[in-house]
């Protein structure tokens, strides 16, 4: 591998002379931030995708069978641009795979997760450098299958993102089955082998290719959070493959693991069956629980580290913080069973994961407070970045109060299946983790590229996508207590919802604000990416490694040994007169040297 | 700077003579659950034929990650490493137990009519025996 | 720090120093952590087994050999295994001291005995295939219960069988006659050709009809070769379907039928059952339910016996009455009726009593018939005999074997009909998962085997073979589960 300092990204690009040369260096790159990279640029571009899937969803609610703008007339010219009820299964189904599986999972783990986790333990890479691109390039056939899903009658899968059998193991089931689901299937398939490969990545990486001095308590809270998420991955995700698997001989081979006996679906022979549709059930959120936490430690860990940086104030509790993180992921283990208390479940068991999930609570909060806490008297900077991640705690709070309300069995038993998860769910990952996630690019940016993004642009991304993403899933709750039944396709069908249609139309035009307000946002980034202002190596004065590497950062990262002498959380410390106290700065004369530990 | 990935630091052990030996017993206990498994009398009771066989898996699978795995000479994180996900694979399939293992508890009338018919289900013989008494009713009767 | 922008900064790669927190080499990190999700994966896969197979309603799992397993090959391939994870762990130790032939020999080995274990399991899998045990959509030839659409499927089966042999019998007898007339055709085209080529001056009608002629003549080419090669392959089939037709029409109407119009019969679900029950057992005999389907026959028996006798005093009741019938079913029995397959019209001397007991008596002898037939084909089929003695049934089978009960699958390979084995399909289901999986992870092994194999094993790949190695071990482990729990339980 070549020996040459990659310059800044953009640069390169243009001065980049052979195809060869570009492809080695930039499609099947081994260096992790390349790598990182290129997840970023496929996740936003798959955020787009999934964020018109979501308006062709509010469309149809807010105004049912009027026709649906561009798409309507493309796809169902016939019937006046109207979609069908199919279609709208497909959209939602869609909506959530992409989100889930494309954009939010992929750019946590995928792109900060290898961006970051080499710079900020001080490796020069990840430990396997070719299984780490092997990780991304096996997003590819996912993108692939899940992509050619839309073009197999009768396209797109609309199983749902659970996939819940009997409907989805049978081949001849209506809407979305046949060819999409299987499709489906596979690609969810790839994207499980992806992250698997990433995650035992991580792992070793961060357990063996820490700095000197870096011991597992000097991490960085995001370093804490990948770990932990690598971890949830490693152990809960194979038990998803082996259901999907399994799954998938249901529909192709006609094994009977959650084929009823005696089923007969569209006028399909009865099938073998002998199996339990609640066995799929129990095997999909042992994984997809752990994966709601997937989906929100890494941003927790992020924003950690930007709120101390913005207060310039150490974390409150770092050791707290880290077993909080270890302990919600324990307990997400343990709490998958309250997806599925309207399911037929043993009540025994739904009893047992509703104390368990109550239980969860305790952690989150124990986060909570430690961010209000270090908020507490900090001298607050209120950069791009720092709106984001105070915007994720306060949005965090309601998503996860609304989470107690159906972690309750008799509560759920009423909301389940209604507007009211949809806003929980909402809340937790969009105005949650993807604020976070908006808020990690803006702090990251210059590393990633060496250049700032405008801050005043920045700052009106974030009040506009505040003010809407509220005015859109806010409502949702409302609509939720109402019995506002979510995947139906027109719910005016029932009298009693007619009167929330005028709601629902607020909440779409909210919706098509909040996605219009990303313009902003990707006309910043790429402005940024080629105009913006070079910064050096430190534009926040932080204390983390990364920020004693060049922005960006050349092959092999660090041009010097890094050493670390303390946590990542030391800003205003009394021993130098900076308020920031980066983690390789030897102590001055006279004070007690730390050093390395004996790990 | 602790700098002790000696791959081979933990490798003055073994030796021909351990490997054979733990072969062999391997073979011994394969031997045994064979026994168990095809001997009549401890089928019978189907249950301690299950517990002596899953006892030899488990005294295998121990023999073969001590000694072959080189368990026994490893660190600490050996435990680390494989416990957590020992116990996450027990409690998985200890909670699928309630509703899949015990599933026919909460079968309708109609389910089970279309579920395998077993020993245990009512068999026609029962009633064929009560009948046979006054079999000679007129078989034509249903002509 | 230097707050400088790091553009062109000419350090290169400087080689960075780490703390590792666990004493071994990154490889063996990864491969530990990467069996922890493994771990995992089979927890899925044999989780899903436990609870599917022990949550089986009643008792109904499978035994062994209701699905064709046979115990010894599966602690045979435990056995190659051990002896592989043996080798592998040997290699290692040769490599590690430096010996690179002694290691290279026993890590050939370690693949010849990977490949024996996958030899057996394809074996294995083929008995499997053989008999029909295996996931089928839309549904499998297994069913969990002998109910009326098992007996539906059965017939559909056999129709659907029966039917493609006698159309292809039928080509077969045509096939001459189609030969002849083509023949002919070709004859009188080429007589008609020669006439035309023979005129020196043609008309432009004269010109179209030679071309077709042409064309005809090559066509006609083409269907006589096809219809030769075509005859060729019937007639090399009939032999077989000469046996196979009677066979396969006899089980159609003495056990299909005679099970159909028995539960159709009857109101009683007892007798109803217990008449599907012995088909399903006639057609795959589970050593669980000799007892009761013996019970069965014998009770079969005595209502065949019972029906004889009732059925036999009315005719003769009915022949006393009315003696002048006498000479028209005379002549019903002697005339063939299927010649031309209409019944014969009812003689017309007959006052319409007499008709009405004609008639009775004719279906009265159909219908002893039926029993007649129902009685050979038992004896036939299975050498069952009656013993009045103790009213039981002597099963000497074909083997000799007193007591052994052949199915209609096994005693004609040919056949392949629906069978009843309870939980058979839940059975199949998971044994090819479980040990698909299993096998997919040999393979895996293999591939690596071939990767390394090539390499020189000295020292430096020590850590290479012992990576190798903790994986095969693992595929190990796993079939030391999968054994006592596929096989054995």
């Amino acid at each position: 591998m070549s020996s040459t300092t990659v310059d800044s990204h953009a640069d390169e690009h243009t001065q980049s002379g052979g195809v060869s040369e570009f492809i080695s260096k930039y499609v099947f790159s081994k260096d992790h931030k390349i790598i990182g990279l290129q997840f970023l640029f496929s996740t936003l571009l798959w955020f787009l995708i999934g964020g018109l899937l979501a308006l062709g969803i509010r469309v149809q609610l807010a105004w049912p069978w009027e026709g649906m703008p561009v798409i309507g007339p493309m796809l169902f010219s016939g019937e006046g641009g109207q979609i069908s009820p199919e279609f709208y299964t497909t959209l939602f189904t869609m909506h959530a795979t992409v989100m889930i599986f494309f954009v939010i999972i992929p750019i946590l783990a995928g792109a900060f997760g290898n961006y970051l986790i080499p710079l900020m333990i001080g490796a020069d890479d990840m430990a396997f450098p070719t299984l780490n691109m092997l990780s991304y390039w096996f997003m590819w056939p996912a993108f692939g299958l899940i992509g050619m899903s839309f073009f197999f009658p009768p396209y797109g899968a609309g199983g749902g993102w659970t996939s819940y059998p009997p409907l989805s193991a049978v081949w001849e089931a209506a809407p979305g089955s046949h060819w999409p689901q299987t499709l489906w299937l596979l690609g969810v398939t790839c994207v499980g082998i992806s992250s698997m490969l990433g995650s035992v990545n991580y792992m070793t990486t961060i357990i063996q290719m820490r700095a000197p001095g870096m011991t597992m308590f000097r991490l960085p809270m995001t370093i804490w959070a990948m770990f932990i998420t690598a971890i949830l991955q490693a152990f809960a995700l194979p038990v998803l493959t082996a259901a999907g698997f399994m799954q998938l001989l249901d529909r192709m081979i006609g094994t009977g693991f959650f084929v009823p006996e005696g089923l007969v679906v569209n006028n399909s022979v009865a099938a073998s069956g002998g199996g339990q549709p609640l066995l799929w059930q129990h095997l999909f959120w042992f994984y997809s629980h752990p994966a709601v936490y997937i989906m929100i430690l890494p941003a927790m860990g992020m924003v950690s580290d930007i709120i101390s940086c913005f207060a310039r104030k150490p974390l409150f509790g770092y050791k707290p913080m880290v077993y909080s993180i270890s302990g919600i992921a324990g307990l997400g283990f343990i709490v998958w069973g309250h997806h599925m208390f309207v399911s037929g479940m043993n009540p025994v068991l739904g009893m047992t994961f509703m104390v368990a999930t109550m239980m969860i609570a305790l952690p989150s909060a124990v986060k909570v407070f430690n961010w209000l806490g270090t908020i507490w008297g900090g001298r607050l900077y209120y950069t791009t970045p720092m709106l984001f991640s105070l915007s994720f705690v306060s949005m965090f709070i309601i998503g996860g109060l609304s989470g107690i309300f159906m972690a309750a069995t008799p509560v759920d038993i009423f909301i389940h299946d209604t507007y009211f998860i949809v806003a929980h769910f909402h809340y937790v990952l969009f105005t949650g983790t993807a604020m976070a996630v908006f808020g990690a690019i803006y702090f990251w940016f210059p590393k990633m590229f060496g250049r700032m993004m405008n801050d005043q642009l920045g700052k009106v991304h974030f009040f506009l996508t505040f003010v809407f993403m509220n005015g859109t899933f806010y409502l949702m709750h409302i609509l939720g207590a109402r019995g506002f039944p979510r995947r139906l396709a027109d719910p005016y069908d029932y009298e009693t919802f007619s009167n929330l249609q005028p709601m629902n139309q607020f909440m779409t035009i909210c919706a098509i604000g909040m996605v219009a307000s990303q313009v902003i946002f990707a006309g910043n980034f790429i402005y940024s990416m080629f105009w913006g202002p070079t910064v050096g190596r430190n534009p926040w004065r932080a204390n983390g490694l990364e920020w004693t590497a060049p922005s960006p950062p050349g092959h092999g990262n660090f041009d010097f040994q890094p050493i670390v002498y303390r946590g990542p959380y030391e800003y205003g410390s009394p021993e130098v007169d900076a308020d920031f106290y980066p983690q390789t700065q030897p102590p001055p004369d006279g004070v007690e040297q730390t050093g390395k530990s004996d790990h | 700077m602790s700098h002790d990935k000696d791959a081979n630091s933990d490798h003055d052990h073994g030796g021909l003579g351990k490997y054979l030996a733990v072969g062999a017993a391997l073979a011994v206990l394969t031997a045994i659950s064979f026994a168990a498994g095809s001997s009549q009398t401890i089928m019978s009771t189907p249950q301690l034929g299950w517990t002596i066989m899953i006892a030899v898996s488990c005294a295998k699978a121990m023999l073969v990650m001590l000694v072959f795995m080189h368990l026994i000479w490893e660190a600490n994180w050996k435990y680390v490493l494989t416990v957590p996900a020992s116990i996450m694979s027990l409690f998985l399939m200890l909670m699928l137990v309630p509703d899949i293992g015990l599933r026919t508890r909460n079968y309708s009338e109609e389910r089970l009519l279309r579920a395998a018919d077993g020993p245990d289900s009512q068999s026609p013989l029962e009633q064929v025996a009560v009948d046979d008494d006054d079999a000679q009713v007129d078989p034509m009767k249903h002509d | 720090m230097a707050e400088h922008d790091s553009g062109h900064d000419d350090h290169g790669h400087i080689q960075l120093e780490y703390q590792p927190a666990l004493p071994i080499n990154n490889g063996k990190v990864i491969l530990w952590l990467f069996l922890s999700t493994e771990i995992m994966f089979f927890a899925g896969l044999i989780g899903t087994y436990i609870v599917l197979r022990f949550g089986a309603p009643g008792g109904t799992w499978p035994g062994p050999h209701d699905v064709h397993v046979v115990e010894f090959l599966g602690a045979f391939n435990t056995f190659v295994l051990i002896c592989s994870s043996l080798s592998i762990v040997l290699a290692m130790e040769a490599a590690r001291s430096n010996k690179p032939s002694l290691a290279k020999g026993w890590f050939t080995l370690t693949f010849g005995l990977a490949c024996v274990f996958l030899g057996i399991k394809a074996y294995e899998y083929k008995s499997k295939f053989d008999h029909g045990i295996y996931p089928q959509k839309p549904h499998s030839l297994i069913y969990d219960k002998a109910d009326i659409y098992y007996v539906a499927d059965v017939r559909t089966q056999l129709n659907a069988q029966v039917t493609k042999w006698q159309t292809e019998e039928a080509e077969l007898a045509t096939a001459p006659n189609t030969k002849t007339q083509l023949e002919e055709e070709q004859q009188t085209a080429n007589t008609r050709l020669d006439v035309l080529k023979g005129t020196s001056a043609r008309s432009e009608e004269e010109d179209g009809e030679l071309l077709q002629l042409k064309e005809r003549l090559a066509d006609i080419k083409v269907e006589l070769r096809d219809l030769a090669s075509k005859t060729k392959s019937l007639e090399a089939g009939s032999a077989d379907r000469k046996v196979r037709l009677p066979t396969a029409e006899r089980i159609l109407n003495d056990f299909v039928t005679w099970t159909e119009l028995t539960a159709a019969k009857t109101d009683d679900w007892p007798k109803r059952q217990a008449a599907m029950e012995i088909l399903a057992y006639q057609i795959y005999p589970l050593h669980r339910d000799a007892h009761a389907v013996h019970e069965y026959l014998r009770w079969e028996k005595k209502d065949r016996d019972a029906e004889t006798v009732s059925l036999a005093a009315e005719r003769a009741e009915l022949k006393a009455t009315f003696p002048s019938i006498d000479e028209a079913i005379d002549a019903v029995d002697t005339s063939n009726t299927s010649e031309d397959g209409a019944p014969l019209p009812p003689p017309a001397n007959l006052s319409p009593d007499e008709l009405v007991a004609f008639e009775r008596v004719l279906a009265i002898n159909a219908r002893m018939d039926q029993i007649t037939g129902r009685e050979d084909a038992l004896e036939d089929f299975f050498a069952v005999e009656y013993n009045d003695a103790d009213h039981s049934f002597m099963h000497t089978g074909h083997d000799g074997h007193a007591g052994k009960w052949h199915g209609l699958n096994d005693n004609h390979d040919w056949l392949k009909l629906p069978m009843k084995i309870p939980s058979g399909n839940m059975w199949a289901s998971t044994y090819f998962l479980l040990t698909g999986f299993h096998a997919l992870h040999v393979v895996v092994g293999l591939i690596v085997f071939a990767c390394i194999m090539p390499l020189k094993l000295d020292s430096s790949r020590a850590n290479m073979i012992e990576n190798t190695g903790l994986y095969w071990h693992f595929v190990d482990l796993v079939w030391i589960f999968l054994f006592p729990l596929l096989y054995l339980f």
